[in-house]
């Protein structure tokens, strides 16, 4: 029934429903408990083909671990990711076959690419991989990408770590989409990089989007980034989606307390605003054995004395947009009354 | 008024793969008492170099000339490395970017704390043991008495972050060097630390050289603002003034740069190109092949960091000059 859903929903390309990912910790004791560590929990999102879904999160909220388990990385405990309509993790072979049209952009380029390869060698990579593709055509596409990219034929023959983090992050941008996939997870693809350089590496995903089509799943903690990258998004902390939807009306009418504090950590340039920063106490809490409510309740300045007990789920505030806080949409809907 | 520190005419050149890196190039700063500097730049441009050069940390290959370094009014240009070691953590010191790599990680944080204090002051053990908690305390460090038996590592960014905060304020210095102090963390964790940082300043009274590449982290702390390019200084001014009417197309650039939420444009802001290879410079202003206003007399010859009628220094021939 489901499955036949999906069929006819043509312009969804990445459905996860009630996504759980845990890893055990290790143990002290023998006989002790298992206790797990609780990354991503009963999380349900759809990506539409062509669009960019921004993730957001401070670290530690399990936002990696959900793309690699949408890339086939993480083996989910529970629930069902849906990638073009097909169950991702059915069997071996299925993920196996998906990824021929997922890829991954990193976040520290440095690290991601083999510092003793050449620009040829780490971009014809994948086609190397793959297979099937006669020498003519590997050197035509390689050139042909590098250019797209921003760098030249001659930077073909040069080492990757003679460049630049914002060419190398070029260099990265190029070696994923050589093979046109259809999804591509770009897993804060510019905090390891300089400022100034932001803004070119955010203009190429842009544009080569533009040419290619493709989906990304774009990840960050800089919503003055993700605002103009994404058409929707989902803010998630400690592995849960605390707020999702369409990207206009989050950023027009945040609710969640988490939202609303990030939004007010965005840093500006202009000497004259008035700061009215909400500075979170605390850490992130620990993700083992988080508690049953509301897992930003120890952080919250909004919170009620029955909020660590109280169940979260995504209610509807208006069309598209989905806020997980018994608070503030109770609240809300007191006002409307 | 006597200033925490005083660089003149700083250089640095190390080598690299048989080139010769000029790092910084005749560089002049001057912190005042319970003053914060921010020295702003794109990663390569020299500015770690500078501050490194500051407490006479630089590496070994690097080959550092200055006609004078000042801190807090000594003379220390010809100091030795003993007698630099005696000033470090006492009247100068450093918080650095990667508070994993700068903490020891088989030492608890209470160990490297209580050796601080132990190297500069002649105290008990369990004096030191007060004074750390108490410092940690100060950071707002929860628990910290448990927490100075901790290890780096059971510590999580921003707590290591704050416990690095604490190790540069234990003697009380009058001038803090702070390398990227927030580059590694969460936004949220960030404003944090930047509120810590600025209240530790103001209590303490302590003169601060922040060294960053964002500009928006500047903003709220800086009193006054360097900008740095390819090892030379372009621009410097009072925080508000630079940042109200920046001069030098670089800065502006740079202020540009910054995702902003009330921007409606559909594309980010760039500067184009990327920063001149150290060892190959372009001829004239270093800045001129990405500049948009870049005239001819750019090309030839490297423009004075000159002052203005509003008494504002900038390095550029046609500051001021063009508009929006």
């Amino acid at each position: 029934m489901r499955q036949e859903n999906l069929k006819n929903n043509r312009d969804i390309l990445l459905e996860t429903r009630n996504l759980s990912v845990e890893f055990p910790m290790k143990k002290k004791f023998f006989f002790e408990k298992q206790k797990m560590l609780s990354a991503v929990s009963d999380v349900s999102i759809q990506i539409r083909k062509g669009e960019t879904f921004g993730l957001v999160g401070e670290s530690g909220c399990g936002k990696s671990t959900f793309a690699n388990a949408t890339l086939g990385f993480a083996k989910p405990r529970s629930g069902e990711i849906y990638f073009n309509g097909q169950p991702l993790y059915a069997e071996k072979k299925s993920v196996q076959e998906a990824r021929l049209h997922m890829q991954k952009i990193f976040q520290d380029p440095a690290s991601s690419l083999n510092p003793r390869f050449t620009v040829r060698e780490a971009v014809c990579e994948p086609m190397r991989i793959r297979g099937g593709f006669d020498k003519n055509e590997v050197e035509r596409k390689a050139r042909e990408m590098i250019t797209a990219v921003g760098l030249t034929g001659k930077d073909l023959d040069r080492y990757t770590s003679q460049f630049s983090g914002g060419q190398q992050q070029r260099i990265a941008i190029a070696r994923a989409l050589i093979l046109n996939p259809e999804y591509i997870v770009c897993d804060e693809p510019v905090s390891a990089l300089d400022v100034s350089v932001h803004a070119q590496i955010l203009n190429l995903l842009m544009e080569m989007q533009e040419k290619t089509q493709t989906t990304y799943l774009f990840i960050s903690h800089n919503l003055a980034a993700v605002k103009k990258l994404c058409s929707r998004l989902a803010i998630m902390y400690l592995g849960k989606v605390v707020e999702y939807g369409d990207a206009a009306k989050i950023f027009a009418n945040p609710v969640h307390p988490y939202t609303k504090a990030l939004l007010s950590a965005v840093l500006t340039v202009n000497p004259n605003e008035e700061t009215k920063r909400i500075v979170l106490k605390g850490d992130v809490t620990s993700p083992i054995n988080p508690p049953s409510g509301c897992r930003f309740c120890s952080r919250c300045y909004q919170a009620q004395k029955d909020c660590a007990d109280r169940e979260c789920v995504l209610t509807e505030v208006e069309p598209e947009h989905f806020v997980a806080c018994p608070v503030v949409t109770g609240l809300k809907a007191d006002i409307e009354q | 008024m006597q200033n925490a520190i005083e660089v003149k005419n700083l250089k640095v050149v190390f080598p690299d793969r048989g080139r010769m890196i000029r790092a910084v190039e005749g560089v002049d700063l001057t912190v005042k008492k319970g003053e914060c500097l921010a020295l702003v730049g794109e990663s390569g441009c020299g500015k770690s170099m500078t501050s490194l050069s500051c407490m006479k940390l630089q590496p070994s290959l690097a080959a550092v000339r200055l006609d004078q370094l000042c801190i807090c009014g000594e003379d220390v240009t010809d100091y030795t490395d003993r007698q630099m070691q005696a000033l470090r953590g006492s009247k100068i010191s450093m918080i650095f970017q990667d508070a994993l790599t700068a903490l020891n990680p088989v030492m608890t944080i209470g160990k490297q704390m209580d050796e601080i204090y132990r190297c500069h002051e002649k105290i008990s053990k369990k004096e030191a043991k007060m004074r750390s908690i108490k410092a940690l305390k100060a950071v707002g460090i929860p628990d910290a008495e448990l927490r100075y038996h901790a290890f780096p590592h059971e510590l999580s960014g921003g707590m290591r972050q704050r416990v690095l905060i604490a190790m540069a304020f234990a003697c009380e210095p009058e001038v803090i060097i702070a390398d990227e102090p927030t580059t590694a963390l969460d936004v949220t964790i960030q404003a944090q630390i930047l509120e810590l940082l600025s209240k530790m300043q103001k209590e303490k009274q302590t003169a601060l050289l922040l060294i960053t590449h964002d500009l928006s982290v500047v903003r709220s702390m800086a009193d006054r603002i360097a900008v740095m390019y390819s090892g030379k200084i372009v621009e410097e001014a009072p925080a508000k003034e630079l940042l109200e009417n920046p001069l030098h197309p670089y800065t502006k650039g740079l202020m540009a740069a910054v995702a902003r939420l009330d921007d409606d444009k559909k594309e980010f802001v760039q500067i184009p190109g990327h920063l001149p290879d150290p060892a190959d410079k372009p001829a004239g202003c270093y800045f001129h092949p990405r500049c948009p206003y870049a005239a001819t007399a750019c090309k030839k010859a490297m423009p004075l960091l000159t002052q203005n009628e509003q008494g504002r220094k900038v390095r550029c021939y046609e500051a001021g000059k063009f508009k929006e």
